[in-house]
């Protein structure tokens, strides 16, 4: 497809400079294309915060935004991720000259960023990205979001009516919306203003006796405010006029809620195709709603109260089109949105989320998001009465069985951390990188349905009161063994001091039952990230050993080796030996199903 | 049984690629205790940067001390203090090291 080209310019983000920018340097981009070193790009992602990362000859692109969710396209694959989830563009990305090119739509998309055709330019603006409203009887939470800092001044303040002015944005999203109950009677966005100075306007009508506040958020890239009712009035949610909905597509046929010690699911069952949005808030409010979109609630709507961190659970056709499923947390949960055969599971962990993403968005039905490629792992069989009993005597002198009580629990340990950096080498840390690969690594696992807990999810010891190297490293153990997890993965980098000769990936195991596992994370790692295969090597290492389930230390690859030391350093080779002990750890998983209690015992 | 130990843990002459312990370590007692050997080893061998030497030490040493007819075990000291697992490092050593342990 011979697509004109256009001119890429990057306008309104420099406001100081504004009249500087509108004609400010100029990029020739294919409209549907943008290359990763294309200087427009550079100064779009610099201005937003967000980096990529990308090297000579790799297939993955990585760009951290500044809310620190990893975006990641593959060339020649449609897929592509936002975080740990899946969605697909129209089309893949490609290399010229060995230069990887991104799809323009797509990427802007995640970068909350819109292309505006301005006479033969295409400009790019900053948008608000998203508005939502979280009504009840006692008040309205509205939150609004951009890429870039908002800045709300109040330009119009009575007891009826405030307006909000957010200077050198544009906005997504627009119109007048009535909500005539908790506390705001309608509320209008409008964008005026040329491209390089524009305005956008947020119009709150408030009723009578409504008090608002607006607390600040983490960054300034999400706005809120919070409405507060003058009294709990008694207004009902509106029941849906089934009569004159017309049929649509989609339609959620069910919200089944699975409560259980270790996490809280929420399973939505969805007919045909939809695209969905999720957005969650900051602390302390930590709600989190996911709209499935084009989509039509088949069954009652419903407003549920739970004990425990999920404390409520509401479904409801949120407009004619749009289904809401909106979870109340007691915590900043650690949240996974994974598109299944039948819908969407959203899985709530019992850890609470460091620096979690704000919003996401992918579809289900016919557009397969990667998420799906992996069937989630199959539940450990019941046990059944065909088990062959074991005579007693061979059941008290075999060794002991581990069984864990959570078989699809996986416990991530990042090697060092805190005061321990490690090897440091060229002022690279080991914990660093060990963190950084776990949290790759979590990422996948979670999208593939599994739980995942980690020792560490920052800087830090993992038991900061250990007096001892011992302590920390039983800390460790303990996260997996109190946990009765499946199985234990410490990462590791590896060095030696005295040759800069020694290189590759080599997975140390130290009891018997480790050794698939070890051997199946070595095995995809050499296929997949390209290290020197050194195989797997039995030791008498702390974390394996005491460890009671199946547990391997992966050390990754050499700091102490100039192509080691390279790969360590690029966050695509990071991402790709992440992906890598996922499989391996699958791999294992499907070949070695966890064992369940005999029956007798 | 102690010469063994010194020229383990001494490595081989410089410019031989093998794993050698950290610089400076030494063997500062050496002793048998039934079939165990007691090896006491200087601070230095904390200096340590990876489990790849690590391994590699600890393995020589205990695989060569054993070689000797009657030993079939060796329990590490660093600077006469038994520790449960080396400092900055990943080994296990509060009982003594065996072939098995490999």
């Amino acid at each position: 497809m011979l697509l004109a080209a256009v001119i890429l310019s990057v306008a309104s983000f420099r406001e100081a400079k504004a009249s500087e920018a509108e004609g400010a340097p100029l990029t020739i981009v294919n409209a549907q294309f943008v290359s990763v070193n294309d200087p427009s790009l550079r100064t779009l992602l610099r201005d937003l915060g967000d980096t990529i990362a990308w090297r000579h000859g790799e297939r993955d692109v990585l760009i951290t935004t500044a809310n620190h969710t990893v975006v990641t396209f593959t060339v020649g694959d449609r897929r592509y991720e936002i975080g740990p989830f899946g969605a697909q563009a129209r089309y893949a990305p490609y290399t010229k000259n060995g230069i990887p090119y991104l799809p323009l739509k797509e990427l802007l998309a995640t970068l909350w960023v819109a292309p505006v055709q301005s006479g033969r330019d295409l400009v790019l603006e900053p948008q608000l990205a998203s508005i939502d409203v979280r009504s009840t009887t006692t008040g309205t939470t509205l939150v609004a979001r951009a890429a870039v800092p908002l800045r709300p001044r109040i330009v119009q303040r009575s007891s009826t009516r405030v307006v909000y002015q957010f200077s050198g944005i544009g906005s997504a999203v627009g119109g007048t919306r009535t909500l005539n109950g908790g506390g705001i009677r309608d509320f209008v966005i409008r964008t005026t203003g040329t491209l390089a100075t524009a305005q956008t306007f947020l119009t709150v009508d408030l009723l009578a006796g409504a008090t608002l506040s607006q607390p600040g958020s983490d960054d300034g890239r999400d706005f809120a405010l919070f409405v507060r009712a003058k009294s709990v009035a008694a207004v009902s949610a509106t029941p849906q006029s089934g009569a004159t909905q017309v049929p649509r597509e989609a339609q959620v046929t069910g919200v089944d809620v699975i409560p259980t010690q270790e996490s809280f699911t929420v399973a939505i069952v969805v007919s045909g195709d939809a695209a969905y949005t999720w957005h969650r808030l900051a602390a302390p409010d930590n709600r989190f709603w996911i709209d499935v979109d084009g989509a039509h609630l088949a069954v009652p709507s419903r407003d549920d109260r739970w004990n425990g961190h999920v404390t409520g659970v509401r479904v409801d056709q949120d407009t004619p089109s749009n289904v809401r499923v909106a979870l109340s947390l007691a915590q900043p949960l650690l949240i996974t949105v994974v598109p299944s055969g039948s819908g969407l599971r959203i899985i709530v962990a019992n850890d609470v989320a460091l620096n979690p993403s704000r919003s996401g968005y992918g579809s289900i039905g016919s557009i397969v998001s990667s998420a799906q490629e992996s069937p989630p792992p199959t539940p450990a069989p019941e046990p059944t009465e065909l088990l062959t009993p074991v005579p007693l005597g061979a059941q008290q002198f075999a060794p002991r069985e581990y069984i864990p009580t959570n078989p699809r629990l996986i416990v991530i340990d990042p090697g060092h951390g805190g005061n321990d950096p490690g090897t440091i080498y060229r002022g690279v840390e080991e914990k660093t990188l060990t963190l950084d690969m776990a949290l790759r690594l979590r990422s996948i696992l979670l999208a593939h349905g599994w739980q995942v807990r980690m020792t560490r999810t920052t800087d830090t010891a993992v038991d900061p009161d250990a007096q001892t190297d011992h302590d920390e490293l039983q800390a460790r153990d303990d996260v997996a063994n109190e946990n009765g997890a499946r199985l234990f993965i410490a990462i590791h980098v590896n060095a030696y001091g005295g040759s800069s000769i020694p290189k590759g990936t080599t997975s140390y195991y130290s009891k018997s039952d480790d050794v698939p596992l070890a051997r199946d994370v070595e095995d995809a790692i050499a296929r997949e990230a390209g290290t020197q295969d050194d195989g797997i090597v039995k030791s008498r290492l702390y974390v394996t050993l005491h460890a009671l389930m199946p547990a391997v230390l992966v050390e990754t690859a050499f700091l102490t080796n100039q192509s080691d030391f390279a790969k360590l350093e690029s966050p695509a080779w990071r991402q790709r030996i992440a992906q890598a002990m996922a499989d391996g750890i699958e791999t294992y998983a499907r070949d070695f199903p966890a064992p369940t209690p005999s029956p007798g015992g | 049984m102690r010469y063994a130990a010194v020229q383990n843990v001494a490595g081989p002459p410089s410019g031989r690629h093998v794993i050698r312990f950290p610089p400076g370590t030494r063997v500062d007692s050496a002793s048998i205790d039934g079939s165990t050997a007691d090896i006491d080893l200087s601070n230095d061998v904390t200096q340590q940067s990876g489990t790849f030497g690590e391994n590699g030490e600890f393995k020589a040493l205990v695989y060569t001390l054993t070689a000797i007819p009657g030993i079939d075990a060796v329990q590490i000291t660093i600077a006469g203090r038994r520790l449960q697992t080396l400092p900055h490092g990943n080994l296990e050593l509060d009982t003594p090291l065996r072939r098995s342990d490999w």
